[in-house]
């Protein structure tokens, strides 16, 4: 048994709405580009920004010297480029650590695998000596509690580990006793494991397909000699020095992680201008589209409301019944334009990042419920805020008057 | 002192009401000094050429134009002293005004149109009449409880020979089906004063015998009606009819 309806004041807004499911439909239209900008630019510049700090804390070094023509790919490796093999040799590197300014140095040796079975793209193998490691092992302490022993590997966010906990490289399975939390840089298709495991991963390499380096080299080779300087020195000086010291030593690459940080700072920072740039265009448009659509149902409507009036409604009742309409498409164009964004944003961040060639790190799932509250927020805001600015036309006093306009 | 208590005893009270507009930089009197009394069960008629004043006089008295001077009461209560909550609930609950133009909300069917002045203000929603109270949550063949205004509602739209159209939307009825939607709407609320805007304008012989037997049988009921027309069929339904000429209301 069941009680028969009749309509409400509260139900209302909901068949004014039903019954001009055109101006329903442009109202939700325009509220879900709204939001959909809205949130979908706010999430770039945020994952962008997210990137750039963190790249800023992985950079550890003030200076990095890499062998002649490698300090564009040793750049790409830092930011958000391709995998690359290059090294020179141990001696060099002994030389340089005892440059004058000099105040730490570390030896890295970079590998680019073949593609492998965890990966969509090609890995980048990052050796590294834990003795004198002070890039690396901070960044792995936060995740890892232990000494990364050999043969052992350590993940990026961007590797699929296998069930049983390891990873395919070059025919053999290798055990990863941790995975690093996501950076946005290409360090997240990176694997790391300690300077004694890079001959065993050459030897790998060898028994499956090409050496990826010369057997000779597996045990002396560098691929970045990374420096911190001391107090009182500028990275460019330090790389004088090293000049300096032999004559063909003027050939070596030269990286200033703080210039990359500064160089995409600028990039990032355009795109992050242009972005907020779109979205305030797009804001000013809609909410202009917004208004006409309101005030274009004002002289539609007075009859409606001086109806209303003369039947009882307060100007209460009335502002509640446009309020309520608004209330209702805003939220439903806002939700679906949040949806919309989260279509592009989350399942193709990967491929977003790579296309900008800029570090994109996803924000936290507190930040991206922020992001939809503010986005819903905003949307519901400016529609209300418009539609009122609409009624105050609609509740003149003097309803009669507008009944008899044009009789 | 004798005026005080005539303020009291009738329900609807006008005194010296003066509209005055200006057109072509002059200024005139739409509605020049008008007294009327009207009590409960009274029905009277306003007649005289268009643009005398009459529906001016008449949303006067509902509190819908605001008057130049003059004063109108409804239950010994001044209409221009009372606060816009007070004026609806005054215009929701003790007049019932019938439109000379169409203003049945286009996005309701005709039910909704009819039901909507009963939920308007809230406290109403307990209040059934009491003859309904007999017939509140009996089922019907389906198992629905029947809603009380929705039958309300339906007994209107019968009495006015249009519930067939019940589900329809104003944009399917004739001009005389939404006028007696429109009277059936005005009468939702059982008001006590019933304000009727040329309530027969566009309806044929018979729909007019309908509508005006029902005001008569209002008016014996109770209900003060005052009603503008130009209709001679409609003033013999009527206790006296007043004349309204040049915004100057006198008896013929």
């Amino acid at each position: 048994m069941s009680m028969e309806s009749h309509i409400t004041l509260r139900s209302l807004p909901r068949e004014n709405l039903k019954g001009k499911p055109l101006r329903t439909a442009a109202l939700t239209i325009v509220v879900t580009l709204l939001s959909l900008a809205l949130f979908a630019g706010s999430m770039l510049s945020m994952n962008l920004d997210n990137g750039m700090r963190s790249m800023e804390r992985r950079l550890g070094a003030d200076l990095m010297v890499v062998p002649q023509n490698s300090a564009s790919q040793a750049e790409a490796l830092l930011t958000s480029g391709s995998p690359g093999t290059f090294y020179f040799t141990r001696d060099v590197a002994s030389a340089i650590s005892k440059a004058d300014g000099v105040a730490q140095s570390t030896e890295q040796v970079y590998i680019s695998s073949l593609a492998a079975s965890c990966c969509s793209s090609k890995l980048q193998i990052i050796g590294y000596d834990p003795a004198t490691d002070f890039v690396i092992q901070p960044w792995l302490s936060s995740q890892f509690d232990g000494d990364v022993k050999d043969g052992q590997i350590v993940a990026g966010a961007g590797v699929n580990v296998s069930a049983d906990g390891t990873i395919e490289l070059y025919g053999r399975d290798w055990p990863v006793v941790a995975q690093l939390a996501s950076t946005g840089t290409s360090l997240d298709n990176s694997v790391f494991v300690n300077r004694a495991t890079v001959p065993q991963m050459v030897e790998a390499s060898a028994q499956v397909s090409h050496r990826v380096m010369p057997a000779e080299y597996a045990r002396k080779a560098v691929s970045a000699v990374l420096i911190k300087v001391a107090d009182g020195y500028d990275p460019h000086m330090v790389a004088r020095s090293i000049t300096r010291l032999d004559s063909s030593y003027g050939k070596l690459g030269f990286v200033y992680p703080g210039g990359i940080t500064a160089s995409t700072k600028v990039s990032l920072g355009s795109l992050v201008g242009y972005t907020a740039i779109v979205v305030a265009v797009l804001w000013v448009m809609g909410v202009i589209v917004l208004l006409a659509v309101f005030f274009s149902s004002v002289n539609e409507r007075k009859r409606e409301f001086a109806s209303l009036r003369i039947m009882g409604a307060t100007r209460g009742m009335l502002r509640g019944v446009i309020v309520r309409e608004a209330l209702i498409v805003s939220l439903a164009g806002s939700v679906i334009g949040v949806a919309l964004a989260s279509l592009i944003v989350f399942p193709f961040s990967t491929l977003i990042g790579r296309q900008l060639q800029l570090p994109y790190l996803q924000a936290g799932p507190l930040v991206v419920i922020g992001m939809i509250a503010l986005a819903v927020a905003c949307s519901v805001a400016i529609c209300v805020a418009a539609s009122m600015l609409a009624m105050r036309r609609l509740a003149r006093p003097e309803a009669y008057m507008t009944l008899r306009e044009g009789q | 002192m004798e005026h005080e208590s005539d303020f009291r005893d009738h329900l609807l009270v006008v005194s010296d009401l003066t509209k005055r507009f200006r057109r072509r930089g002059k200024e005139f009197d739409a509605v020049s000094h008008v007294d009327l009394d009207l009590d409960e069960g009274d029905f009277v008629a306003i007649v005289g050429r268009s643009g005398n004043g009459k529906s001016t006089l008449i949303t006067m008295i509902a509190g819908l134009t605001r008057p130049t001077c003059g004063t109108v009461r409804v239950q010994g209560r001044v209409v221009g002293e009372m606060t816009d909550m007070e004026l609806s609930r005054l215009r929701n609950r003790t007049i019932g005004f019938v439109m000379q133009s169409q203003t049945l909300l286009s996005n309701l069917t005709v039910l909704d149109n009819v039901v909507l002045p009963a939920v308007l203000f809230a406290e109403r929603h307990s209040q059934r009449p009491a003859d309904q109270s007999d017939r509140i949550g009996r089922p019907d063949a389906d198992g629905i409880v029947p809603d009380p205004l929705n039958e309300k509602a339906m007994q209107l739209l019968e009495r006015l020979g249009v519930a067939d159209l019940a589900g329809s939307y104003p944009r399917e009825l004739s001009g005389g089906e939404m006028r007696r939607v429109s009277i059936a709407r005005a009468l939702m609320n059982d008001p006590r004063l019933l304000i009727a805007d040329e309530p027969t304008g566009d309806l044929d012989q018979e729909s007019t015998d309908i509508v005006m037997t029902l005001l008569r049988q209002l008016a014996d009921a109770g209900t003060a009606i005052l009603m503008v027309t130009h209709d001679p069929e409609a003033l013999g339904y009527a206790d006296y009819a007043l004349r309204m000429d040049a915004g100057v209301l006198s008896r013929p």
